[in-house]
């Protein structure tokens, strides 16, 4: 394998490459650090790394396995972390002047977890601000470039750490969704990511946007390796109250789809750009050849999607960044000199547009007067909506449709309106909002820019959805399409 | 259900006030302004049908998860002050809350 190469192969090889003794560590992880070099000025998918702290792991790794030490399943991976993510030491800005330099005091069980199964984090990645975006032009800093058209956006929230893997910077990186912030970047830079099921995955360490919907998700080129971080991040954490007592995932045992059901959605929401359609009709056709069977499924009330999902999640966000007060940590103003103008000033001086009409919505969803029509109406539909899946479950075993109703669009193209930009998530929050297990793998390209196939499946199905994903992956190659910047980068 | 009508201005400089958000004349009006859109697009939530349907609150039905009432040690003191934008010794420094310009 070239040194260019390293890059782009799969986590799992990476780490094969090492305990066989081809390469080290250290190796591995100098690379990683010419790719961020040679690329990261323009591409923009990082906010801070750490080449000292990376290459000093990679030492005590290498020294670790001489010695005689069992590997642990991610040994010796580069990895990079989403920037709402809590690594000691690291700084956790968010993508935002509020939390500007701001360096967490602990790290995050599911970052430790990685630690312990050998990963070597490599930096932190650029973002829309708090997690509030679909596009990464929320960043307090600069916009992620999307590696395959520089003038696009990359998708977000997880801009950042999807690009990364994208330009083969890091074989696997962790985002957050919470509408859709893994899988549609995934799917506009053309790399699988996954959203597990809510409660699969302890949130202690992620910096919170909307409780009741945020995940951990990871991001990597092919699905196994989404299975490997799965395994290694998931599982009950006494210090996340809300991180479910499940058994282990594991991997899906089935060669092939027969008998599989999968839902194909009859009215899918206006909008759909006709390429995104052929490729998406393509994806279920490959299923099929796998054995599949197709099943025309409706999910009613899907156009109430997009306003459920954006009450609930800023009345969730109005309160979660209410911590943001320049008390205890990150940015402080003092305002007049009073403590109420101290925190107003810093919340005006530290939050940035689209976080402030998000934090203003839900608030205005959840005052007195307007919280029986908004966020009170919007938790009634989601259960309608959550129905809708139910029923749909009884009859298919799996979900699939696009991830993202169009492919990459320009940078600057949807700023002008929220609403526009709003609408990229709704292929993605159905799932959010029910809290189900959802994928996105690329399924070819459209005018040279990727697409994805979103897998949808029931609460605890994960190793479905990733179990599908694999067998599609071997019977497609699409996963293994590199953006112009990724082939032959030394 | 007939929401109550104020001018939108009213409302935008109310909610951030509770947001504890100080947005100046032009934002208040820029926010204003989008929000009403924004509502306007969500038009369909508030005419859905929930007739009978219970709020759902979270995806699962977890609730109420305990654990043993032990102490144990939490994340130290010295960690957290040192990311203060204001610290006296094993404090946070805060303007005055108690008689203090409020």
């Amino acid at each position: 394998m070239s040194r260019t190469d390293y890059g782009t192969v799969d986590a799992v090889l990476v780490r094969g490459r090492i305990v066989s003794g081809e390469r080290t560590v250290r190796e591995g992880v100098e690379e990683t650090f010419e790719r961020i070099r040679a690329q990261d000025d323009e591409l923009g998918c990082f906010l801070h790394t750490d080449e000292a702290g990376a290459l000093a792991r990679a030492d005590d790794l290498d020294r670790r396995l001489a010695g005689g030490e069992a590997p642990g399943p991610l040994f010796g991976v580069p990895l990079a972390l989403k920037s709402n993510m809590c690594l000691e030491g690291a700084v956790t800005s968010c993508a935002s002047r509020v939390l500007a330099g701001w360096r967490a005091p602990y790290t995050a069980t599911f970052v430790q977890r990685l630690i312990d199964a050998g990963c070597v984090p490599v930096g932190m990645t650029n973002m829309d601000e708090f997690a509030m975006g679909s596009s990464g032009e929320n960043s307090a800093v600069r916009p992620t470039r999307n590696p395959w058209d520089t003038a696009r956006t990359p998708g977000g929230s997880s801009s950042g750490s999807a690009a990364a893997v994208a330009a083969g910077m890091v074989p696997i990186a962790l985002g957050s969704d919470t509408g859709g912030s893994v899988r549609q970047p995934a799917a506009l830079v053309g790399v699988s990511g996954f959203k597990p099921t809510w409660g699969r995955v302890s949130r202690y360490g992620l910096v919170a946007f909307a409780s009741s919907l945020d995940q951990v998700s990871p991001l990597a080129r092919s699905a196994r390796d989404l299975e490997l971080v799965l395994a290694a991040i998931s599982g009950e954490d006494e210090r996340d109250a809300t991180s479910a007592p499940l058994a282990p995932v594991m991997p899906w045992a089935r060669e092939e789809l027969s008998g599989l059901r999968i839902g194909v959605i009859e009215s899918l929401p206006e909008g759909i750009d006709a390429g995104v359609s052929a490729r998406t009709e393509e994806a279920v056709e490959a299923l099929v050849g796998l054995g599949a069977e197709r099943v025309p499924i409706e999910l009613p009330e899907s156009e109430l999607a997009i306003p459920t999902y954006y009450v609930i999640a800023t009345a969730e966000a109005s309160s979660n960044l209410s911590r943001f007060d320049g008390v205890r940590f990150g940015r402080r103003e003092d305002g007049d000199g009073s403590l109420q103008g101290m925190i107003a000033a810093t919340r005006e001086a530290g939050f940035g547009a689209e976080v402030k009409r998000r934090i203003l919505l839900g608030t205005y969803a959840l005052s007195s007067g307007y919280y029986d029509a908004w966020f009170d109406r919007a938790a009634r539909v989601r259960r309608l909506l959550r129905a809708g899946f139910d029923r749909a479950f009884e009859r298919v075993d799996l979900i699939a449709l696009p991830t993202s109703p169009t492919p990459a669009f320009r940078l600057g193209e949807r700023t002008a309106d929220p609403v526009a930009m709003y609408l990229s998530d709704v292929l993605t929050v159905p799932a959010s909002l029910a809290g189900l297990p959802a994928a996105s793998v690329p399924a070819g390209l459209v005018e040279g820019l990727p697409v994805g196939l979103q897998l949808i499946g029931p609460a605890l199905a994960d190793a479905r959805v990733l179990g599908a994903a694999q067998l599609y992956q071997r019977a497609t190659d699409h996963h293994r399409r590199l953006p112009p910047c990724a082939e032959g980068a030394a | 259900m007939a929401e109550p009508t104020r001018a939108r201005e009213e409302i935008v400089r109310e909610t951030a006030r509770l947001a504890r958000l100080e947005l100046d004349d032009r934002e208040a009006d820029e926010h204003g302004a989008q929000l009403e859109r924004i509502l306007d697009a969500f038009r369909a939530l508030s005419e859905a049908d929930v007739e009978g349907i219970e709020p759902l609150i979270g995806p699962t039905e977890l609730s109420d998860v305990l654990r043993e009432d032990r102490a144990r040690p939490g994340l130290e003191r010295e960690a957290l002050l040192r990311s203060a934008p204001r610290r006296e010794g094993e404090f946070f420094r805060v303007p005055k809350t108690v008689g203090g310009p409020g």
